[in-house]
Protein backbone atom coordinates (compact mmCIF):
# COMPACT_ATOMS: atom_id res chain seq x y z
CA UNK A 1 0.00 0.00 0.00
CA UNK A 2 1.33 3.31 -0.93
CA UNK A 3 0.70 7.27 0.76
CA UNK A 4 1.68 10.02 -1.12
CA UNK A 5 4.26 12.13 1.17
CA UNK A 6 2.84 16.00 1.05
CA UNK A 7 5.91 17.56 1.98
CA UNK A 8 8.61 14.90 0.56
CA UNK A 9 6.69 15.22 -2.60
CA UNK A 10 6.79 10.74 -3.28
CA UNK A 11 5.30 8.05 -2.64
CA UNK A 12 6.15 5.08 -0.39
CA UNK A 13 5.44 2.09 1.18
CA UNK A 14 3.34 3.03 4.21
CA UNK A 15 4.83 -0.79 5.57
CA UNK A 16 8.31 0.14 4.53
CA UNK A 17 8.08 3.48 6.89
CA UNK A 18 6.03 1.68 9.85
CA UNK A 19 8.91 -0.98 9.50
CA UNK A 20 11.64 1.64 10.22
CA UNK A 21 9.93 3.26 12.58
CA UNK A 22 9.45 0.18 14.46
CA UNK A 23 12.95 -1.27 13.83
CA UNK A 24 14.78 1.89 14.80
CA UNK A 25 12.34 2.36 17.91
CA UNK A 26 13.49 -0.73 18.83
CA UNK A 27 16.59 -0.32 18.99
CA UNK A 28 16.24 3.04 20.60
CA UNK A 29 14.28 1.18 23.07
CA UNK A 30 16.91 -1.44 23.31
CA UNK A 31 19.92 0.95 23.82
CA UNK A 32 17.88 4.32 25.42
CA UNK A 33 19.19 6.80 22.52
CA UNK A 34 16.89 8.54 20.12
CA UNK A 35 17.65 6.65 17.22
CA UNK A 36 17.86 9.70 15.15
CA UNK A 37 21.88 9.06 14.17
CA UNK A 38 20.30 6.13 12.30
CA UNK A 39 17.05 6.98 10.75
CA UNK A 40 18.07 9.83 8.94
CA UNK A 41 20.49 8.31 7.25
CA UNK A 42 18.12 5.88 6.53
CA UNK A 43 15.56 8.30 4.77
CA UNK A 44 18.09 9.76 2.82
CA UNK A 45 18.41 6.18 1.71
CA UNK A 46 15.29 5.40 0.95
CA UNK A 47 15.11 8.17 -1.22
CA UNK A 48 13.63 11.18 0.97
CA UNK A 49 15.41 14.63 0.37
CA UNK A 50 18.16 15.27 2.92
CA UNK A 51 16.68 18.52 4.26
CA UNK A 52 13.38 16.67 4.85
CA UNK A 53 14.38 13.74 6.33
CA UNK A 54 16.56 16.76 8.61
CA UNK A 55 13.03 18.58 9.93
CA UNK A 56 11.41 15.36 9.82
CA UNK A 57 13.34 13.58 11.95
CA UNK A 58 13.55 16.49 14.21
CA UNK A 59 9.35 16.66 14.55
CA UNK A 60 9.67 12.90 15.33
CA UNK A 61 12.25 13.29 18.34
CA UNK A 62 10.13 15.69 19.97
CA UNK A 63 7.24 12.99 20.08
CA UNK A 64 10.11 10.32 21.09
CA UNK A 65 11.68 12.41 23.88
CA UNK A 66 8.10 13.41 25.49
CA UNK A 67 7.00 9.69 25.95
CA UNK A 68 10.31 8.98 27.27
CA UNK A 69 10.68 12.00 29.34
CA UNK A 70 7.72 11.10 31.37
CA UNK A 71 8.61 7.84 32.85
CA UNK A 72 12.22 9.40 34.17
CA UNK A 73 10.08 12.09 35.45
CA UNK A 74 7.98 9.71 37.18
CA UNK A 75 10.98 8.65 38.99
CA UNK A 76 12.59 11.95 39.64
CA UNK A 77 15.57 11.38 37.40
CA UNK A 78 15.01 15.24 35.38
CA UNK A 79 17.77 17.63 36.86
CA UNK A 80 15.05 20.34 35.67
CA UNK A 81 17.70 23.51 36.69
CA UNK A 82 20.51 21.73 34.64
CA UNK A 83 18.24 21.01 31.57
CA UNK A 84 16.87 25.05 31.75
CA UNK A 85 20.89 25.68 31.36
CA UNK A 86 21.38 23.57 28.87
CA UNK A 87 18.77 24.29 26.55
CA UNK A 88 19.30 27.76 27.05
CA UNK A 89 22.66 26.44 24.92
CA UNK A 90 20.67 24.28 22.99
CA UNK A 91 18.11 27.52 21.79
CA UNK A 92 21.18 29.11 20.53
CA UNK A 93 23.11 26.63 19.17
CA UNK A 94 20.03 25.15 17.29
CA UNK A 95 19.31 28.37 16.00
CA UNK A 96 22.45 29.15 14.54
CA UNK A 97 22.10 25.53 13.35
CA UNK A 98 19.61 26.32 10.91
CA UNK A 99 21.24 29.22 9.67
CA UNK A 100 24.50 27.34 9.14
CA UNK A 101 22.38 24.40 7.38
CA UNK A 102 20.80 26.70 4.59
CA UNK A 103 24.20 28.41 4.03
CA UNK A 104 25.73 25.05 3.42
CA UNK A 105 22.72 24.11 1.27
CA UNK A 106 23.21 27.48 -1.07
CA UNK A 107 26.92 26.45 -1.20
CA UNK A 108 25.89 22.75 -1.99
CA UNK A 109 28.24 21.14 0.55
CA UNK A 110 25.91 20.40 2.73
CA UNK A 111 25.73 16.77 2.41
CA UNK A 112 29.41 16.37 2.87
CA UNK A 113 29.01 18.26 6.06
CA UNK A 114 26.50 15.67 7.43
CA UNK A 115 28.51 13.06 6.79
CA UNK A 116 32.06 14.60 8.11
CA UNK A 117 29.72 15.62 11.10
CA UNK A 118 28.60 11.99 11.62
CA UNK A 119 32.28 10.61 10.86
CA UNK A 120 33.77 12.34 13.70
CA UNK A 121 30.79 12.08 16.24
CA UNK A 122 30.14 8.86 15.95
CA UNK A 123 33.41 7.77 15.31
CA UNK A 124 35.02 9.43 18.69
CA UNK A 125 31.47 8.38 20.77
CA UNK A 126 31.58 5.10 19.35
CA UNK A 127 35.01 4.35 20.11
CA UNK A 128 35.03 5.82 23.50
CA UNK A 129 31.93 3.57 24.33
CA UNK A 130 33.52 0.44 23.05
CA UNK A 131 36.94 1.12 25.21
CA UNK A 132 34.60 1.37 27.67
CA UNK A 133 32.63 -1.18 27.86
CA UNK A 134 34.84 -3.91 27.01
CA UNK A 135 37.25 -2.49 30.09
CA UNK A 136 34.08 -2.97 31.97
CA UNK A 137 33.38 -6.38 30.50
CA UNK A 138 37.28 -7.62 31.59
CA UNK A 139 37.24 -6.02 35.07
CA UNK A 140 33.37 -7.48 35.59
CA UNK A 141 35.66 -10.91 36.12
CA UNK A 142 38.21 -10.02 38.04
CA UNK A 143 36.91 -8.81 40.93
CA UNK A 144 40.12 -6.20 42.66
CA UNK A 145 38.71 -3.23 41.16
CA UNK A 146 39.00 0.08 42.73
CA UNK A 147 35.74 2.36 43.78
CA UNK A 148 35.69 5.19 41.68
CA UNK A 149 35.23 9.22 42.69
CA UNK A 150 32.23 10.62 41.83
CA UNK A 151 34.07 12.75 39.71
CA UNK A 152 37.46 14.04 38.56
CA UNK A 153 38.24 17.65 39.27
CA UNK A 154 40.17 19.66 36.45
CA UNK A 155 40.08 23.26 35.44
CA UNK A 156 36.35 23.37 34.23
CA UNK A 157 35.51 23.66 37.91
CA UNK A 158 37.53 27.00 37.82
CA UNK A 159 35.14 29.07 35.56
CA UNK A 160 32.84 31.73 36.83
CA UNK A 161 29.15 31.81 37.49
CA UNK A 162 29.15 29.02 40.19
CA UNK A 163 25.89 27.27 40.29
CA UNK A 164 24.75 24.70 42.57
CA UNK A 165 22.72 22.04 41.10
CA UNK A 166 21.07 20.12 44.15
CA UNK A 167 19.68 16.91 41.91
CA UNK A 168 23.28 16.01 40.12
CA UNK A 169 25.06 17.03 43.30
CA UNK A 170 27.09 19.05 41.31
CA UNK A 171 28.52 22.82 42.20
CA UNK A 172 29.96 23.95 38.73
CA UNK A 173 30.24 27.17 35.99
CA UNK A 174 26.81 27.49 34.19
CA UNK A 175 29.03 28.50 31.32
CA UNK A 176 29.75 24.68 30.86
CA UNK A 177 26.29 23.11 30.70
CA UNK A 178 25.14 26.25 28.06
CA UNK A 179 28.47 25.93 25.91
CA UNK A 180 27.85 21.89 25.78
CA UNK A 181 23.74 22.79 24.88
CA UNK A 182 25.23 24.97 22.10
CA UNK A 183 27.32 22.74 20.41
CA UNK A 184 25.27 20.09 20.32
CA UNK A 185 22.04 22.35 19.03
CA UNK A 186 24.29 23.32 16.37
CA UNK A 187 24.64 19.44 15.63
CA UNK A 188 20.74 19.08 16.04
CA UNK A 189 20.08 21.14 13.19
CA UNK A 190 22.59 20.20 10.79
CA UNK A 191 22.41 16.10 11.59
CA UNK A 192 18.93 16.05 12.03
CA UNK A 193 19.22 14.33 15.57
CA UNK A 194 18.45 14.68 18.86
CA UNK A 195 22.48 14.77 20.06
CA UNK A 196 21.93 12.18 23.14
CA UNK A 197 24.59 10.45 21.98
CA UNK A 198 27.02 13.37 22.34
CA UNK A 199 24.78 15.40 25.09
CA UNK A 200 24.75 11.73 27.40
CA UNK A 201 28.43 11.05 27.54
CA UNK A 202 29.30 15.15 27.78
CA UNK A 203 26.77 15.20 30.69
CA UNK A 204 28.79 12.00 32.26
CA UNK A 205 32.27 13.00 31.41
CA UNK A 206 32.55 16.44 31.12
CA UNK A 207 30.02 17.77 33.74
CA UNK A 208 30.28 14.68 36.23
CA UNK A 209 26.84 13.92 36.72
CA UNK A 210 25.13 10.89 38.05
CA UNK A 211 24.35 8.74 35.59
CA UNK A 212 20.83 7.78 37.25
CA UNK A 213 19.39 11.79 36.09
CA UNK A 214 21.67 12.14 32.76
CA UNK A 215 19.29 10.23 30.79
CA UNK A 216 15.94 12.18 32.12
CA UNK A 217 17.56 15.55 31.95
CA UNK A 218 18.87 14.82 28.29
CA UNK A 219 15.40 13.68 26.67
CA UNK A 220 14.07 16.93 28.99
CA UNK A 221 16.42 19.43 26.51
CA UNK A 222 16.35 17.59 23.61
CA UNK A 223 12.39 17.83 23.29
CA UNK A 224 12.93 21.54 23.40
CA UNK A 225 15.99 21.83 20.93
CA UNK A 226 14.13 18.86 18.36
CA UNK A 227 11.23 21.53 18.88
CA UNK A 228 12.69 24.69 17.95
CA UNK A 229 14.60 22.73 14.89
CA UNK A 230 11.30 21.73 13.93
CA UNK A 231 9.54 25.24 14.11
CA UNK A 232 12.56 26.70 12.19
CA UNK A 233 12.88 24.18 9.26
CA UNK A 234 9.18 24.54 9.40
CA UNK A 235 9.29 28.36 9.15
CA UNK A 236 12.28 28.73 6.74
CA UNK A 237 12.59 25.97 4.13
CA UNK A 238 9.19 24.14 4.93
CA UNK A 239 10.73 20.88 5.13
CA UNK A 240 8.47 19.39 7.81
CA UNK A 241 6.11 16.35 7.05
CA UNK A 242 4.11 16.12 9.20
CA UNK A 243 2.50 12.08 7.74
CA UNK A 244 6.08 10.94 7.61
CA UNK A 245 6.64 11.66 11.00
CA UNK A 246 3.24 10.81 12.57
CA UNK A 247 4.25 7.39 10.56
CA UNK A 248 7.52 6.63 11.69
CA UNK A 249 6.36 7.65 15.24
CA UNK A 250 3.59 4.93 14.95
CA UNK A 251 5.98 2.84 14.27
CA UNK A 252 8.61 3.72 16.86
CA UNK A 253 6.21 3.86 19.65
CA UNK A 254 5.40 0.17 19.42
CA UNK A 255 9.50 -1.02 18.67
CA UNK A 256 10.63 0.91 21.29
CA UNK A 257 8.00 -0.76 23.92
CA UNK A 258 9.72 -4.12 22.65
CA UNK A 259 12.96 -3.08 22.82
CA UNK A 260 12.99 -1.38 26.63
CA UNK A 261 11.92 -5.17 27.43
CA UNK A 262 14.60 -6.98 25.87
CA UNK A 263 16.98 -4.51 27.61
CA UNK A 264 16.30 -5.41 31.07
CA UNK A 265 17.69 -8.86 29.84
CA UNK A 266 21.07 -8.08 29.10
CA UNK A 267 23.69 -6.13 30.97
CA UNK A 268 24.47 -2.77 30.73
CA UNK A 269 28.41 -3.00 29.53
CA UNK A 270 26.83 -5.79 26.87
CA UNK A 271 24.34 -3.40 25.77
CA UNK A 272 26.91 -0.65 25.36
CA UNK A 273 29.65 -2.77 23.00
CA UNK A 274 26.87 -3.33 21.33
CA UNK A 275 25.56 -0.17 20.43
CA UNK A 276 29.36 0.71 20.03
CA UNK A 277 29.58 -1.49 17.35
CA UNK A 278 26.40 -0.48 15.61
CA UNK A 279 27.57 3.56 15.72
CA UNK A 280 30.98 2.47 14.50
CA UNK A 281 29.47 0.27 12.23
CA UNK A 282 27.31 3.14 10.70
CA UNK A 283 30.91 5.66 11.13
CA UNK A 284 32.75 3.26 8.31
CA UNK A 285 29.95 2.92 6.41
CA UNK A 286 30.32 6.77 5.98
CA UNK A 287 33.91 6.86 5.58
CA UNK A 288 33.05 4.47 2.78
CA UNK A 289 30.84 6.43 0.80
CA UNK A 290 33.08 9.29 0.92
CA UNK A 291 36.06 7.72 -0.71
CA UNK A 292 35.03 5.27 -3.14
CA UNK A 293 34.40 6.53 -6.70
CA UNK A 294 30.56 7.69 -6.90
CA UNK A 295 28.52 5.98 -9.25
CA UNK A 296 27.86 9.20 -11.17
CA UNK A 297 30.08 12.36 -10.54
CA UNK A 298 26.76 14.54 -10.83
CA UNK A 299 24.21 15.69 -8.83
CA UNK A 300 21.13 17.57 -9.39
CA UNK A 301 19.14 19.74 -7.16
CA UNK A 302 15.99 22.48 -7.94
CA UNK A 303 17.34 25.89 -6.99
CA UNK A 304 15.97 27.02 -3.95
CA UNK A 305 14.82 30.61 -3.11
CA UNK A 306 16.87 32.74 -6.11
CA UNK B 1 -10.89 -0.01 -18.15
CA UNK B 2 -12.44 3.65 -18.08
CA UNK B 3 -9.74 5.00 -20.34
CA UNK B 4 -10.28 1.59 -22.37
CA UNK B 5 -14.49 2.59 -22.72
CA UNK B 6 -12.91 6.07 -23.24
CA UNK B 7 -11.20 5.17 -26.25
CA UNK B 8 -13.37 2.80 -28.30
CA UNK B 9 -15.76 5.87 -28.15
CA UNK B 10 -13.65 8.16 -29.29
CA UNK B 11 -11.83 5.76 -31.87
CA UNK B 12 -15.33 5.56 -33.47
CA UNK B 13 -16.53 9.06 -32.95
CA UNK B 14 -13.38 10.04 -35.23
CA UNK B 15 -13.57 7.32 -37.91
CA UNK B 16 -17.01 9.13 -38.83
CA UNK B 17 -16.24 11.84 -38.63
CA UNK B 18 -13.13 11.24 -40.70
CA UNK B 19 -15.20 9.70 -43.47
CA UNK B 20 -17.20 12.63 -43.76
CA UNK B 21 -14.30 15.23 -43.92
CA UNK B 22 -12.03 15.38 -46.87
CA UNK B 23 -9.05 13.39 -47.00
CA UNK B 24 -6.77 16.18 -48.66
CA UNK B 25 -6.46 18.24 -45.27
CA UNK B 26 -3.96 17.92 -43.54
CA UNK B 27 -6.22 18.82 -39.92
CA UNK B 28 -5.32 15.59 -37.14
CA UNK B 29 -7.89 15.43 -34.31
CA UNK B 30 -5.98 14.24 -30.85
CA UNK B 31 -7.23 13.72 -27.53
CA UNK B 32 -6.05 13.31 -24.42
CA UNK B 33 -7.30 10.75 -21.52
CA UNK B 34 -7.54 13.36 -18.66
CA UNK B 35 -6.23 17.19 -18.96
CA UNK B 36 -6.59 16.71 -15.07
CA UNK B 37 -4.26 14.55 -12.76
CA UNK B 38 -4.76 14.66 -9.21
CA UNK B 39 -1.97 14.25 -6.98
CA UNK B 40 -4.04 12.39 -3.42
CA UNK B 41 -2.79 10.72 -0.65
CA UNK B 42 -2.64 7.15 -2.74
CA UNK B 43 -1.29 8.40 -5.69
CA UNK B 44 1.33 6.39 -7.54
CA UNK B 45 1.57 7.54 -10.80
CA UNK B 46 -1.20 7.09 -13.48
CA UNK B 47 -0.97 6.58 -17.25
CA UNK B 48 -2.06 9.03 -19.65
CA UNK B 49 -3.36 7.87 -22.80
CA UNK B 50 -3.15 9.74 -25.69
CA UNK B 51 -4.74 9.00 -29.05
CA UNK B 52 -6.19 10.85 -31.98
CA UNK B 53 -6.11 10.73 -36.41
CA UNK B 54 -3.52 10.51 -38.18
CA UNK B 55 -4.97 12.27 -41.33
CA UNK B 56 -2.41 11.09 -44.00
CA UNK B 57 0.57 11.44 -41.67
CA UNK B 58 2.88 8.37 -41.13
CA UNK B 59 4.55 9.07 -37.96
CA UNK B 60 3.15 10.65 -35.21
CA UNK B 61 5.37 12.19 -32.08
CA UNK B 62 4.29 13.18 -28.97
CA UNK B 63 6.00 15.84 -26.77
CA UNK B 64 4.95 16.26 -22.74
CA UNK B 65 6.47 18.72 -21.47
CA UNK B 66 5.80 20.17 -17.77
CA UNK B 67 6.64 23.23 -15.91
CA UNK B 68 10.04 24.90 -15.93
CA UNK B 69 12.36 25.02 -13.06
CA UNK B 70 16.05 25.98 -12.47
CA UNK B 71 18.28 23.52 -11.04
CA UNK B 72 21.81 23.15 -9.98
CA UNK B 73 24.04 20.65 -11.39
CA UNK B 74 26.95 19.81 -9.51
CA UNK B 75 30.28 18.11 -10.07
CA UNK B 76 32.21 15.84 -7.52
CA UNK B 77 36.04 15.80 -7.94
CA UNK B 78 38.77 14.07 -6.06
CA UNK B 79 40.13 16.34 -2.88
CA UNK B 80 41.85 14.69 -0.42
CA UNK B 81 40.92 11.39 -0.98
CA UNK B 82 37.39 12.19 -0.43
CA UNK B 83 34.82 13.30 -3.35
CA UNK B 84 33.11 16.25 -2.58
CA UNK B 85 31.10 19.04 -5.05
CA UNK B 86 33.30 21.54 -6.66
CA UNK B 87 31.82 22.29 -10.05
CA UNK B 88 28.55 23.73 -10.53
CA UNK B 89 26.72 25.26 -13.54
CA UNK B 90 23.28 26.68 -13.17
CA UNK B 91 20.72 25.65 -15.68
CA UNK B 92 17.77 27.64 -16.55
CA UNK B 93 14.41 26.56 -18.40
CA UNK B 94 14.61 22.93 -17.39
CA UNK B 95 11.13 21.20 -17.75
CA UNK B 96 10.73 18.99 -14.47
CA UNK B 97 9.23 16.91 -16.69
CA UNK B 98 9.68 15.76 -20.51
CA UNK B 99 8.06 12.86 -22.32
CA UNK B 100 8.46 11.77 -26.08
CA UNK B 101 6.67 8.73 -27.36
CA UNK B 102 6.74 8.10 -31.02
CA UNK B 103 5.94 5.73 -33.86
CA UNK B 104 10.11 4.93 -34.62
CA UNK B 105 13.33 6.56 -33.37
CA UNK B 106 12.75 10.33 -33.48
CA UNK B 107 15.91 10.48 -36.18
CA UNK B 108 14.39 8.36 -38.74
CA UNK B 109 11.06 10.21 -38.54
CA UNK B 110 12.60 13.92 -39.46
CA UNK B 111 15.51 15.68 -40.11
CA UNK B 112 17.91 17.03 -36.58
CA UNK B 113 17.15 20.44 -37.86
CA UNK B 114 13.43 20.52 -37.65
CA UNK B 115 13.96 18.19 -34.32
CA UNK B 116 16.21 21.36 -32.88
CA UNK B 117 13.29 23.89 -34.16
CA UNK B 118 10.76 22.60 -32.10
CA UNK B 119 12.83 21.36 -29.34
CA UNK B 120 11.39 17.93 -29.44
CA UNK B 121 13.48 15.65 -27.61
CA UNK B 122 15.53 16.03 -24.18
CA UNK B 123 18.56 16.67 -26.43
CA UNK B 124 17.10 19.66 -28.35
CA UNK B 125 15.35 21.25 -25.89
CA UNK B 126 16.67 24.82 -25.59
CA UNK B 127 17.84 24.90 -22.02
CA UNK B 128 20.17 28.08 -20.74
CA UNK B 129 23.42 27.36 -19.20
CA UNK B 130 24.16 29.65 -17.18
CA UNK B 131 28.26 29.23 -16.59
CA UNK B 132 30.03 29.32 -12.74
CA UNK B 133 33.03 31.20 -12.32
CA UNK B 134 34.69 27.87 -10.68
CA UNK B 135 33.95 25.96 -13.74
CA UNK B 136 37.18 24.91 -14.74
CA UNK B 137 36.54 23.39 -18.32
CA UNK B 138 35.70 26.26 -21.00
CA UNK B 139 33.44 24.24 -23.32
CA UNK B 140 30.99 22.84 -20.77
CA UNK B 141 27.70 22.80 -22.10
CA UNK B 142 27.21 19.00 -23.45
CA UNK B 143 28.83 17.52 -20.42
CA UNK B 144 26.32 19.55 -17.77
CA UNK B 145 23.55 19.06 -20.63
CA UNK B 146 23.91 15.20 -20.46
CA UNK B 147 24.21 14.90 -17.03
CA UNK B 148 21.10 16.59 -16.46
CA UNK B 149 19.46 14.36 -18.90
CA UNK B 150 20.87 11.10 -17.29
CA UNK B 151 20.42 12.36 -14.26
CA UNK B 152 16.36 13.22 -14.63
CA UNK B 153 15.97 9.81 -16.61
CA UNK B 154 17.25 7.90 -13.55
CA UNK B 155 14.67 10.00 -11.45
CA UNK B 156 12.15 8.19 -13.98
CA UNK B 157 11.25 12.09 -15.00
CA UNK B 158 12.61 12.39 -18.18
CA UNK B 159 11.38 9.37 -20.63
CA UNK B 160 12.50 8.17 -24.46
CA UNK B 161 9.49 6.25 -26.17
CA UNK B 162 10.64 5.52 -29.88
CA UNK B 163 7.87 3.24 -31.39
CA UNK B 164 5.79 3.54 -28.52
CA UNK B 165 2.76 4.92 -30.72
CA UNK B 166 0.95 2.08 -32.48
CA UNK B 167 -1.17 3.24 -35.55
CA UNK B 168 -4.18 1.43 -36.21
CA UNK B 169 -4.84 0.56 -39.86
CA UNK B 170 -2.37 3.60 -40.85
CA UNK B 171 -5.52 6.36 -39.57
CA UNK B 172 -5.91 6.14 -36.29
CA UNK B 173 -3.33 6.83 -33.29
CA UNK B 174 -3.04 5.74 -29.40
CA UNK B 175 -0.22 6.35 -26.98
CA UNK B 176 -0.08 5.27 -23.51
CA UNK B 177 2.66 7.53 -21.14
CA UNK B 178 2.92 7.33 -17.56
CA UNK B 179 3.48 10.03 -15.23
CA UNK B 180 5.37 8.57 -12.29
CA UNK B 181 5.01 9.37 -8.51
CA UNK B 182 7.57 11.94 -8.12
CA UNK B 183 6.02 14.54 -10.73
CA UNK B 184 5.78 17.94 -10.01
CA UNK B 185 2.43 20.07 -9.96
CA UNK B 186 1.75 22.71 -12.41
CA UNK B 187 0.71 23.25 -16.28
CA UNK B 188 1.74 21.06 -18.29
CA UNK B 189 1.24 20.57 -22.11
CA UNK B 190 1.09 17.90 -24.54
CA UNK B 191 2.23 18.47 -28.13
CA UNK B 192 1.60 15.91 -30.96
CA UNK B 193 2.90 16.47 -34.35
CA UNK B 194 2.43 14.72 -37.37
CA UNK B 195 4.91 14.01 -40.10
CA UNK B 196 4.32 12.94 -43.23
CA UNK B 197 8.11 11.47 -45.02
CA UNK B 198 9.71 13.72 -42.74
CA UNK B 199 7.72 16.58 -43.37
CA UNK B 200 5.96 18.24 -40.44
CA UNK B 201 2.48 18.59 -41.26
CA UNK B 202 0.56 19.41 -37.67
CA UNK B 203 1.04 20.26 -34.31
CA UNK B 204 -1.76 20.01 -31.48
CA UNK B 205 -1.81 21.84 -28.29
CA UNK B 206 -3.26 19.85 -25.34
CA UNK B 207 -2.56 21.41 -21.84
CA UNK B 208 -2.56 18.89 -18.90
CA UNK B 209 -2.97 20.53 -15.35
CA UNK B 210 -1.15 18.49 -12.34
CA UNK B 211 -2.63 19.31 -9.18
CA UNK B 212 -2.30 18.16 -5.74
CA UNK B 213 -6.24 17.42 -4.29
CA UNK B 214 -7.22 15.96 -0.36
CA UNK B 215 -5.14 16.53 2.78
CA UNK B 216 -1.86 16.21 1.00
CA UNK B 217 -2.73 19.39 -0.88
CA UNK B 218 -4.49 21.31 2.21
CA UNK B 219 -0.98 20.15 4.33
CA UNK B 220 1.03 21.22 1.36
CA UNK B 221 -0.56 24.85 0.81
CA UNK B 222 -0.27 25.17 4.65
CA UNK B 223 3.07 24.66 4.88
CA UNK B 224 3.81 26.98 2.65
CA UNK B 225 1.54 29.59 3.02
CA UNK B 226 0.90 29.81 7.04
CA UNK B 227 4.62 28.51 7.99
CA UNK B 228 4.74 29.20 11.77
CA UNK B 229 1.47 27.77 12.07
CA UNK B 230 2.65 24.51 10.39
CA UNK B 231 5.66 24.41 12.66
CA UNK B 232 3.45 24.69 16.02
CA UNK B 233 1.01 22.52 14.63
CA UNK B 234 3.70 19.59 14.09
CA UNK B 235 5.35 20.54 17.39
CA UNK B 236 1.84 19.51 19.17
CA UNK B 237 0.95 16.97 17.09
CA UNK B 238 4.36 14.94 18.37
CA UNK B 239 3.91 16.30 21.98
CA UNK B 240 0.28 14.67 21.92
CA UNK B 241 1.37 11.70 20.64
CA UNK B 242 4.29 11.01 22.44
CA UNK B 243 2.00 11.63 25.63
CA UNK B 244 -0.56 9.36 24.71
CA UNK B 245 1.98 6.79 23.85
CA UNK B 246 3.52 6.76 27.15
CA UNK B 247 0.54 6.85 29.08
CA UNK B 248 -0.78 3.75 27.18
CA UNK B 249 2.02 1.24 27.26
CA UNK B 250 1.85 2.82 31.05
CA UNK B 251 -0.34 0.01 31.74
CA UNK B 252 1.30 -2.84 30.02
Amino acid sequence: MHIYLPIAEMSVNIFLILAMGGGIGFLSGLFGVGGGFLMTPLLIFIGVPAPVAVGTEANQIVASSVSGVLAHWRRGNVDFKMGSILLVGGFFGSSAGVVLFKYLQFIGQIDLVIKLSFIIFLGIIGSLMFWESIRTIIRSHNPSSRRRKLHQHNWLHGLPLKVRFRKSKLYISAILPFVIGAVVGVLSAIMGVGGGFIMVPAMIYLLGMPTSVVIGTSLFQIIFVTANVTFLQALTVQTVDILLATLLLAGAVVGAQFGSKYSVRMKGEQLRALLAIMVLGVCIKIIVDLVTKPTDLYSITPLLGG
Amino acid sequence: MKNYFLLVFFLTALLITKNLASAADNKMTAEVSTDLVQINTGFDGMNLLLFGTTNGANDIIIVIKGPLETNIIRKKTRVASIWINTEKVIIENVPTFYATASTRPLNQITAQSILKEYGIGANNFPINLLKQPNAKTIDISDEYKNALIRLKNKLGLYIDNPIKIKLIEGQLFKANIKFPANVSTGEYTAEIYSFKNGLLLDVINKPILVEKIGIGADVFRLAHSHSALYGIIAILIAVASGWIAAVIFRKV
